[in-house]
């Protein structure tokens, strides 16, 4: 009994001490001041991140930060990889969107049984040679689908590491979600720029003279004869007449620029809907872009979108879109918008460098601005020189993610494969514009379904208020047992503190996190972990109070406690492993502080003050028991 | 020093006025849910946009909202959070982080010039999320009434299991039923207080149920038979229940005073239910065993 003892007692001592080993490396960082740090990053970085790999994390509440959950759009990926698009599909497709809200199946799956529903068959879309089955497709789909999420992680690592974030957390959740935490940060919007870009770098021709402003015509004539039918016969003779002498019956369409501004100002009041006049003016300068005031923007949106006007775009200039302007031109008065070809000439994936810059001083309208320059690898300036060369005179815009930042006309074939991104507003906004660029394009645009930020000081508030309590808490229950227990209450106490010890250690050789919830984790388990105690300490009275011996009653009383404590725990334990499964963030913080609390108190209160007792009675022969 | 020491409580005899107490208890929560329209639930479940602000000096709500009104952004809700130094502005759906940033924070610092805030926490979440997190929540709950019924099933007998449950569904139910009387927002942090109870009212129940499995074993010859029993592990493990419960509910009073804002509705759903919970291992689960063998020895 005695040798046994002993060796338990040995076993105690030892998993302390390697709690204490375990724990070391978080109360080195602990103590560490923020200059400190930064210092031993400098100086001696993998020591740093070795001591991080081996100590408590604090989660995001605590020490602040942002958590961004994305979702990778579904539904524009199977719209890039779909062929011979039809109504049948944008419309499975549609209904698929806002079923997937409110169901837990993923995309794929309702979006079959829509398509089937609807009549249509997913090999029409993405059948080929190999895959000719609907299976197949499927199967193809939804290998599609995970490599464009892992694609996008990587993409999203790379931006996120280039950005300067330490110990960014990039994981995904689910089919098609990325989880990012980053701590510390501390301008958000920036973070969300550059997490949410698509980053989609396309060259784009523009469309020639005479077929944008035959496009830019028949949609004014439209919107005349929506407005009034008397008009728009008019309006029809002017586009006649038109053909002859374009730059008279432009001014008549449109009017003078100085006009056209006035015109503006009452448009933005002007609610009749879409159909109005001074929608759009055709730009005098280039005679080759629209421009439409800011005000009117949704409104030449919704026009754009008619089937009509898809129609008139369609008949006059093939295959080709509308593409806006990034930010609003003159005097940030007008949106500018381009006629393109649908086809890019070429795409940014062949980018090499990515360099941000102030704007140059020779353009007056890039003064105060900043830009971005870039080059693309072999590949690309092949390319590049060879579209450049074929298209001298003519207008090629620089687009990224549907928007145009630079169209200018090119003049001489360019070799060299470097374009550049101009008038941004922000040495900032160049910076992470550079550094998605560099990065690449995510495979299928990104958008940001949940975002949780928390400022530094707030994580303070949290650690400080959390650690008091706990403290406070110990305290009283440490004092309540001593006083309703004795000498045995502080044995009990004694068990409470290693419980604590060996959870933070436990915590640490896992390098989990501690959340704000997780504290509480904590401390509700102090609370329970007493309740062992006070379930054998019961028995022993019990038994004692029977007029047994205090060994025969202390054998008794572990004896007969132990199936309420194993019953209670163990039904605990099931109730935290079920909250750790089912539970996200938050929750998940509080399940595992609490398996893991009891765990540790099971040991401490059944097993430590055991031996603690069987050593003292082998001791000293105890007459009476201080419970 | 020794509380409940030889109590001799006739728990089981009297167990109707802890029937009629639990149900009073529930219909009152049940007919606020009713009149409430559902729980209260926060931005966790039905999406939207928050910011929480810390002022320099106190802030009255008033400033904000007629300065968010003159800018069309009058349905967004106003709250102090904790200090009237601190407010916490919830958007709707419609509004984006960045909307909240750039445009609700200028509005408000121009309106309020002299005193400087800064932004202590920003929240977003989608409509999906929240759908996700009451499906997770529902799974949570059932699984653990699951898994736990079979545990109890397995460690005693099915009446005590479906004792168990039922004392937890009661837990549960009330504890709801509080929150929503009171008004109180659901977040992801009370779920896990809800899920807590779930577990700490199963500790309490399964003590007593523990104690029942070895009286029975102990003293089959016992004169008093089944409900004699029952009643006597009720009043041994007495003692015990309380001061668990005490040492507990010291432990959470205290995280609901110092614990900070964030933690302090999470503290109070466990104030509530630890109290309910010991509650119910004493007056509904055992007396529900006895009163469901007396039922069924009466149907045969």
């Amino acid at each position: 009994m005695q040798s046994s003892t002993t060796v338990k007692l040995v076993i105690i001592v030892a998993v302390f001490l390697l709690s204490l080993y375990l724990l070391y490396p978080t109360y080195q960082l602990s103590m560490m001041s923020g200059t400190e740090k930064e210092q031993l990053e400098q100086n001696n970085p993998d020591e740093l991140i070795n001591l991080k790999s081996r100590s408590v994390n604090l989660g995001l509440d605590l020490q602040g930060g942002m958590h961004v959950i994305l979702e990778v759009d579904i539904r524009e990926l199977l719209n890039q990889l779909a062929k011979n698009k039809n109504e049948v599909f944008t419309q499975a497709l549609d209904k698929t969107a806002a079923e997937v809200l409110a169901s837990e199946e993923d995309f794929l799956t309702v979006f079959e049984r829509n398509l089937n529903e609807a009549g249509g068959k997913l090999v029409r879309y993405f059948g080929s040679r190999e895959l000719s089955s609907e299976a197949d497709v499927m199967d193809f789909l939804r290998e599609q689908t995970a490599e464009t999420v892992t694609r996008a992680k990587e993409i999203l690592t790379n931006r996120v590491d280039e950005f300067g974030v330490a110990e960014p957390i990039i994981q995904q959740q689910g089919q098609n979600r990325i989880i990012i935490e980053l701590a510390g940060v501390t301008d958000p919007s920036r973070v969300r720029q550059l997490i949410g870009k698509t980053a989609k770098l396309e060259f784009k021709l523009l469309k020639d003279k005479e077929v944008s402003l035959a496009v830019a015509e028949k949609i004014h004539d439209f919107v005349q004869s929506k407005i009034s039918p008397v008009d728009s016969s008019l309006a029809g003779e002017e586009t006649e007449k038109s053909e002859a002498d374009s730059s008279v019956s432009l001014e008549k369409l449109f009017g003078e620029q100085s006009e056209s501004i006035t015109a503006a100002d009452t448009a933005g009041k002007d609610e009749r809907g879409i159909f109005q006049p001074d929608l759009f003016f055709l730009n005098p300068n280039t005679q080759q872009t629209i421009l439409v005031p800011v005000n009117n923007r949704e409104k030449f949106k919704q026009l754009l979108a008619l089937d009509e006007v898809q129609k008139i775009i369609q008949e006059e200039a093939g295959d080709a879109e509308f593409l806006w302007s990034a930010k609003p031109e003159y005097k940030d008065q007008f949106y500018e918008v381009y006629l393109v070809n649908k086809r890019s000439e070429l795409t940014g994936e062949t980018i090499t460098e990515a360099d941000p810059h102030t704007g140059s001083q020779m353009d007056p309208t890039s003064i105060g601005k900043f830009e971005v320059s870039f080059t693309l690898n072999d590949d690309g300036a092949r390319i590049f020189s060879r579209v450049t060369g074929a298209n001298i005179k003519k207008r090629l815009a620089v687009v990224l993610d549907n928007q145009v930042y630079l169209a200018p006309e090119i003049q001489v074939k360019i070799r060299d494969g470097r374009s550049r991104i101009t008038g941004l507003d922000t040495m900032e906004g160049a910076q992470d514009l550079a550094i998605v660029l560099r990065a690449g394009a995510l495979p299928a645009p990104v958008s940001i379904i949940e975002e949780r930020t928390v400022g530094p000081s707030l994580g303070m508030d949290s650690i400080l208020s959390g650690s008091q309590s706990a403290m406070y808490g110990m305290l009283v229950v440490v004092i309540f047992m001593m006083i309703y227990y004795k000498l045995s209450g502080a044995l009990a106490d004694m068990a409470l503190i290693l419980n604590i010890i060996f959870i933070m250690a436990i915590m640490a050789y896992f390098n989990a996190t501690l959340t704000l919830p997780g504290i509480a984790g904590i401390i509700l388990t102090i609370g329970m972990a007493v309740d062992a105690n006070v379930l054998i300490f019961e028995r022993i009275r019990e038994e004692l109070a029977k007029g047994k011996t205090v060994k025969a009653s202390i054998d008794q009383g572990y004896g007969n406690a132990f199936s309420a404590i194993l019953d209670a725990n163990v039904t605990t334990f099931i109730a935290g492993t079920v909250l750790y499964t089912f539970g996200t963030g938050p929750i998940k913080g509080f399940a595992l502080t609490l398996m893991i609390g009891i765990v540790a108190s099971m040991f401490t209160a059944i097993v430590v003050t055991r031996v603690v007792f069987d050593y003292v009675i082998s001791k000293w022969t105890i007459k009476e028991l201080s419970i | 020093m020794r509380f409940f020491a030889n109590t001799n409580i006739n728990f089981i005899e009297n167990r109707k006025i802890g029937f009629i107490f639990s149900s009073l208890l529930i219909l009152s929560g049940m007919f606020s849910l009713i009149l409430h329209g559902g729980l209260h639930y926060n931005i966790d479940f039905t999406g939207g946009t928050l910011v929480q602000l810390k002022f320099e000096k106190p802030v009255s709500i008033e400033d904000i909202r007629s300065a968010l009104t003159s800018e069309g952004y009058g349905d967004s809700e106003i709250k102090h959070f904790g200090t009237p130094y601190e407010v916490v502005i919830r958007a709707g759906l419609t509004e984006t982080a960045d909307e909240l940033t750039n445009t609700f924070e200028p509005i408000i610092r121009k309106a309020i010039p002299d005193n400087p805030f800064i932004e202590q926490r920003l929240e977003r979440v989608g409509p999906k999320i929240g759908k996700e997190l009451i499906v997770d929540f529902m799974s949570a709950i059932f699984w653990a009434i699951i898994l736990i019924l079979f545990y109890v099933m397995w460690r005693f007998e099915f009446r005590f299991a479906l004792g168990a449950i039922i004392a937890l569904i009661h837990d549960v139910f009330i504890t709801l039923g509080v929150f929503s009387i009171l008004d109180i927002e659901i977040s992801a942090p009370i779920i896990a207080a809800v899920l807590t109870i779930v577990g700490y009212s199963l500790n309490d129940t399964i003590v007593v149920f523990d104690r029942i499995r070895e009286n029975i074993k102990v003293r089959q010859k016992d004169s008093s038979g089944f409900i004699g029993t029952i009643n006597r592990s009720l009043n041994e493990t007495l003692s015990r229940t309380i001061i668990t419960s005490l040492t507990t509910l010291f432990v959470v009073t205290i995280l609901f005073f110092f614990g900070g804002e964030v933690l302090r509705s999470f503290a109070f759903a466990l104030i509530i239910g630890i109290v309910i919970g010991t509650y119910s291992s004493i007056f509904i689960a055992s007396p529900f065993v006895v009163e469901w063998q007396l039922r069924r020895s009466k149907a045969k």
